[in-house]
């Protein structure tokens, strides 16, 4: 029997399949870098011990370095991987921009001046040397939630303004680059008028770095960032539809200053969270969903899943790198994230993948 | 049947449009003209409730436009923006696929499919469905968003501009589909800035100037002194092969 095999039903379901697979591939390549963050670093554990290593003896050295320190480190990676990532790939999306991402709002500024004022104004952080990590902020809970109670504050100030200017995407990116220069000239207030201590703490802080990973970070995380990942999945229409115009949007039926509004304070949300825990970890939210949308398209069904597992893979390929580099030293992920993903990017945009697009 | 009842529609303080009655019946191919300024695309966005009138309303079929939900007028309003700018990278067949975005909720069904391709393949779009809608010339791309409209299922079809920035031919192959889904039974309502293309193919013709209804008729509308007041140049009228020629002439005094 004949069947047509060249209708347009078809090859938009060839067009799916090889979508799946980019994701499944990706969710591979996930599976098998935290195995390996779990069983290198300066002990190495061999991928032999790690199952008996796992669920066996407590008191085994092995069991103590995977469950203690290795394992928050690696899944708190995946997770604020995820968190930046989607973050962006949605932020870009509503607000139609390539600059877009939650760091153009304001966010990373934001928190790095409530981390500055938590250390200093509150006090929380004199520092200490010491050999393997150069800072200790003493109070770290503290500047943590000082870091996300500037970040929240920001993302309101812009939803403000949005609700009250309206929720062009213009509006909100211009909003945000104004508090990110005045956070920054915040910053350098505060970094003048530090002591030396402080002044390293500070900077230390801005360097994003999953050192200071553990359950408890990775289980908040995971808390805001699931729902919200559900959440823009379910909206996943909506921000196709965004993608073409707001106008077009709303013919189809989208209320679209409250998708946006409610969009961005979900994402904000979830790289406040990152950020504060984790410092400033550059790049990550930017370019990785870039990166996905010239190798699988714009399509938010896969674009979201994409950038989710893309991110994770990227961020702890990144830290398992700075891990081990200059081991046992750790270098910051923060550096590393630039370091690795600009060049990837840089083929990606030569080699004119995913051409006539930002 | 499609009712502008008196609507008025002010951004700031000064009306764009006032006062505007119509009454559109299905099957209509409606021309909005008018000089820049006029109102056409307010008009056409009032229609869709994009803008909503400071007074009046539009009803469709006897129900109040602004009563219905955004997906309810989704399911009855088509609409195809003026410019849609360059998009991420997406495919033919999921720009369509948007179209049926009224009528689903979690995710598009086979049937949805399966409208998605009757229109691809009306429109002859078939050996693109999966190409990059960037990698598309205008006039491809035009159709693609008009398939998208079509997808809609929707009875009224709303067109800012279908012609501007397309080629000769491309204009031409946009107005004879529009002509077409109009014959089939949908209303079809354009702002146009060409009114010699309009004229061609379109079976009304609603003229704006300063937000009110100057003109509202067929082909008769189109005569020395109407168009000479409306865009405040002289024209030449001429009639070749039973068709009107608008000859517009340079002067400085009218």
């Amino acid at each position: 029997m004949l069947t047509n095999n060249n209708s347009a039903i078809t090859n938009y379901k060839k067009y799916r399949k090889k979508r799946f697979l980019f994701l499944i591939v990706a969710a591979a390549c996930l599976f098998v870098l935290i195995v390996i963050g779990v069983s290198i670093g300066s002990v190495r554990i061999p991928l032999s011990d790690l199952i008996s290593a796992l669920f066996g003896d407590s008191d085994d050295a092995y069991h103590q370095i995977i469950w203690k320190i290795r394992m928050p480190r690696v899944f708190s990676a995946a997770i604020a991987g995820i968190a930046l990532s989607v973050s962006g790939a949605v932020m870009q999306s509503i607000l139609r921009n390539p600059l877009g991402s939650p760091f153009t709002l304001g966010i990373s500024g934001a928190s790095a001046f409530g981390a500055a004022f938590g250390i200093i104004i509150i006090g929380a952080g004199t520092s200490q040397s010491n050999a393997v990590d150069a800072v200790l902020i003493d109070n770290h809970y503290l500047v943590t939630a000082s870091a996300f109670v500037f970040s929240i504050a920001a993302t309101f100030f812009i939803f403000l303004i949005a609700r009250f200017k309206g929720a062009s995407p213009e509006t909100m990116i211009l909003t945000g680059i104004v508090l990110t220069s005045l956070f920054g000239a915040g910053i350098s207030f505060l970094q003048f008028i530090a002591d030396d201590v402080q002044l390293s703490s500070i900077v230390f802080w801005t360097f994003g770095d999953l050192g200071r990973a553990s359950w408890e970070e990775f289980i908040i995380l995971t808390i805001i960032v699931i729902p919200a990942l559900i959440y823009f999945l379910f909206k996943r229409w909506d921000f196709n539809a965004m993608d073409s115009g707001d106008e077009l949007a709303q013919s189809l039926g989208v209320n679209v200053s409250k998708t946006r509004l409610t969009a961005m304070l979900v994402a904000s949300l979830c790289t406040a969270a990152a950020v504060s825990f984790f410092g400033i970890i550059a790049f990550v939210g930017l370019v990785v969903p870039h990166i996905v949308r010239r190798i699988i398209g714009g399509d938010n069904f896969f674009l979201i899943p994409g950038s989710a597992l893309f991110g994770a893979v990227f961020l702890l390929l990144a830290d398992t790198v700075a891990r081990s580099l200059f081991s046992p030293m750790v270098l910051p992920v923060g550096i590393l994230t630039s370091f690795l993903g600009a060049p990837l990017f840089l083929y990606l945009l030569i080699k004119g993948l995913g051409k006539g697009y930002w | 049947m499609l009712n502008i009842n008196n609507i008025s529609f002010a951004y700031s303080k000064e009306n764009v449009l006032e006062d505007i009655n119509l009454n559109i019946s299905f099957g209509e191919f409606v021309a909005v003209a008018g000089p820049n300024g006029s109102g056409k695309s307010t008009l056409i966005k009032c229609i869709n409730n994009l803008l909503k009138p400071q007074k009046g309303n539009i009803e469709l079929s006897g129900k109040k436009i602004g009563n219905l939900s955004k997906n309810e007028i989704a399911s009855i309003i088509g609409y195809v923006p003026q410019y849609e700018g360059r998009t991420v990278p997406t495919s033919v067949f999921n720009t369509v696929l948007l179209g049926r975005k009224p009528h689903f909720s979690w995710a598009p069904a086979k049937k949805d499919f399966e409208i998605v391709e009757k229109v691809l393949n009306q429109l002859d779009l078939q050996d693109f469905s999966i190409r990059d809608i960037n990698t598309l010339s205008g006039g491809q791309r035009q159709r693609v968003y008009i398939a998208r409209a079509l997808a809609q299922e929707s009875k009224i079809l709303l067109l800012d501009e279908p012609t501007a920035n397309l080629d000769l031919k491309h204009q031409l192959e946009v107005m004879k589909l529009l002509k077409e889904i109009s014959n089939e039974g949908f209303t079809v309502i354009i702002a146009i800035h060409d009114l010699q293309m309009a004229m061609q193919f379109c079976n009304r013709f609603v003229l704006l100037k300063s937000g009110n209804v100057y003109a509202d008729g067929h082909h008769e509308v189109f005569t020395n002194e109407i168009i000479e007041k409306l865009f405040e140049v002289k024209v030449n009228i001429q009639t070749i092969d039973n068709q009107k020629i608008i000859i517009p002439i340079y002067k400085n005094d009218i």
